[in-house]
């Protein structure tokens, strides 16, 4: 999958699991902060993004320091999705 | 101690549907299945508050029945968190939630647990999110009985009340599993309201429950 369809693909993924009722894909910037002044997704969520790897593309967070860094973005969540896909 | 004198000032029926506040008919949407007659509900209380999406039907059914009770009151302005309280009740507990994560468990080979699901697991969150948004940090409780309880409800709003732990406070059941559901909220002052009073009294309760 190229980066760009997987970004997209990302995008529902996460209105979808997280539920943020209204809100369409273009509406979320794939550079913006998910957390804090982003989105504003609490920690709730972060858990919830944490299965979506897993359930989705089969991809397991072993160091949870990792977290803050996969999960910056959409854009940063597919870079390492690209980069660990089993 | 002195048994003081309280009052219903406001109350909030939701069932079949349809939502009575004070006894008049706000909303009717008999024709809703139960996701369309929550948004509806939602929408009704004219708040924009998208954490109400993430929350489990119980608690969107009690938060929206909350809104509703407390709006036109003066239950946010008058009173101060600390002596804002809450005792509800329902049958059912959390129950709805309770299978929806326990089915998301059942299978070995499709073993996803939602986080999201998981923290509605339990009836006194519905507590929280009604705290969270009037800013409570009074009394509170959640007591699971077989059916409507209005009489420990008003023992237990009694001795909070009397005992100065609490000002004004919401009672009543909120019940959600399945399709089933009825929320029936009581706002208690010490004083009488404006355009809406009644004494605090379980034939009053009952009345106001028995709506249809």
């Amino acid at each position: 999958m190229e980066k760009q369809e997987l970004i997209e693909t990302l995008k529902g993924q996460i209105i979808t699991q997280l539920n943020l009722e209204g809100m369409q894909p273009e509406e979320i910037d794939a550079d913006a902060a998910l957390f804090g002044d982003g989105l504003g997704l609490d920690s709730i969520d972060a858990l919830e993004l944490i299965v979506l790897l897993e359930k989705e593309y089969g991809i397991k967070i072993e160091d949870p320091k990792e977290g803050k860094k996969i999960f910056h973005s959409v854009t940063t969540l597919a870079d390492y999705i690209l980069a660990n896909k089993p | 101690m002195a048994v003081q004198p309280l009052y219903i000032t406001s109350s909030i029926l939701i069932r079949n549907g349809k939502v009575f506040k004070n006894g008049k008919e706000l909303l009717n949407r008999a024709d809703a299945d139960s996701a369309g007659f929550l948004k509806a509900l939602y929408e009704k209380t004219g708040v924009s508050y998208p954490k109400f999406y993430k929350m489990d039907n119980l608690c969107k059914a009690a938060w929206a029945g909350a809104e509703l009770l407390v709006q036109g009151t003066g239950f946010n302005e008058i009173y101060s968190s600390e002596k804002k309280g809450i005792f509800l009740q329902n049958a059912a507990s959390s129950s709805d939630t309770d299978l929806k994560h326990a089915a998301s468990i059942a299978s070995v080979e499709q073993y996803f647990p939602s986080p999201a699901v998981f923290v509605y697991t339990l009836p006194n969150i519905t507590i929280g999110e009604i705290c969270i948004r009037h800013k409570m940090q009074g009394s509170s409780a959640f007591f699971i009985f077989e059916g409507f309880e209005p009489d420990f409800l008003l023992e237990q709003v009694q001795i909070h009340m009397d005992a100065g732990r609490t000002d004004a406070c919401i009672t009543g059941i909120t019940e959600w599993f399945g399709n089933q559901y009825e929320i029936c909220l009581f706002m208690v002052e010490k004083k009488a309201g404006g355009e809406f009073s009644l004494a605090l009294m379980t034939e009053n309760m009952k009345t106001i429950y028995n709506q249809s």
